[in-house]
């Protein structure tokens, strides 16, 4: 919830600066948005290779777990498939990546911006970040009405950590490695089926 | 998409041969948390100087709201299922 905070304001700061001062102009023709990209998926991906609970989500990951993320996937493809009945101005396949952040907010936006639009990436922003909120708001409620696994759900890549307290407390001990697993899986995920749909 | 895999799985198997290296791995997540920092101002530059989406901001938050519901209320109900059938002991 603070790192979602933290990140809305600097991104909110950049709204400011870039709406009242040139320094846009100054910036355009380099290239600076896809190599930074590309060096933020890099260091993710060392952060991910180096964190030891991802071995342990491997040697710990059975069928039954992996049908959690599974879930997560075609549950939010359904929820936004639904949702683009309703909207004319963008097509299915930009809501369904959109949803295809599951919560990352930060790659994902960044990843829809650089393959897509700006518009779509404030989407992706906005859209991902509500989506903690939710869970982080409604977990409890979720685990008492729909069983165990929707907070984890819902929480999509963050259950492994901005959700994960709340999801242990609202679905109980025994749902905390599940979810952890269920995180790692969706964030390593977002960047691959993100570029996917959009690559359509 | 092609990049985007190979960078990534690159810097996966870089994590693992560094991860004794508490040091590396600390400075990793700083940097990680500066870059997206970094990276989520240039964009609220980027659109910030576009008068198209600001001035449409409004919309683009009601559809990133509805496209939030959709995503979440289809994730429990797929969740709901998953847990009646595999996960519920009784």
């Amino acid at each position: 919830m603070k790192g979602s905070v933290i990140i809305l304001s600097f991104f909110t700061l950049g709204l400011v600066v870039g709406r009242y001062t040139p320094i846009n102009n100054w910036l355009i023709g380099i290239d600076y948005s896809s190599l930074s990209l590309y060096l933020l998926m890099f260091l993710v991906g060392i952060s991910i290779g180096s964190d030891n609970r991802s071995l342990q989500a491997l040697k710990s990951m059975n069928l039954k777990i992996l049908l959690i993320p599974l879930a997560t996937i075609i549950g939010t493809a359904i929820g936004v498939w639904f949702i683009s009945i309703f909207v004319t101005r963008y097509s299915i396949k930009e809501l369904m990546a959109v949803g295809a952040g599951y919560g990352y907010y930060s790659l994902s936006s960044i990843i829809i911006k650089n393959n897509h639009s700006d518009a779509l990436g404030v989407v992706a922003l906005l859209s991902n970040v509500i989506r903690e909120i939710i869970t982080l708001l409604l977990a409890p409620l979720m685990a008492i009405y729909f069983g165990k696994i929707a907070p984890i759900c819902s929480g999509g890549a963050t259950s492994m950590d901005t959700t994960l307290p709340i999801i242990t407390r609202s679905s109980g001990k025994e749902y905390a490695i599940p979810s952890l697993i269920h995180g790692i899986i969706l964030t390593i995920l977002v960047p691959f089926i993100v570029t996917f749909i959009l690559s359509f | 998409m092609i990049a985007v895999v190979s960078i990534m799985v690159g810097g996966m198997l870089l994590g693992f041969l560094v991860k004794a290296k508490q040091s590396v791995v600390s400075a990793n997540e700083k940097l990680i948390t500066y870059a997206i920092y970094l990276l989520l101002f240039m964009m609220g530059v980027s659109i910030g100087s576009n008068d198209q989406i600001i001035n449409s901001l409004s919309s683009l938050g009601f559809l990133a709201l509805i496209i939030s519901f959709g995503a979440v209320a289809g994730s429990i109900l797929t969740g709901f299922v998953v847990f009646r059938l595999f996960f519920k002991k009784d």
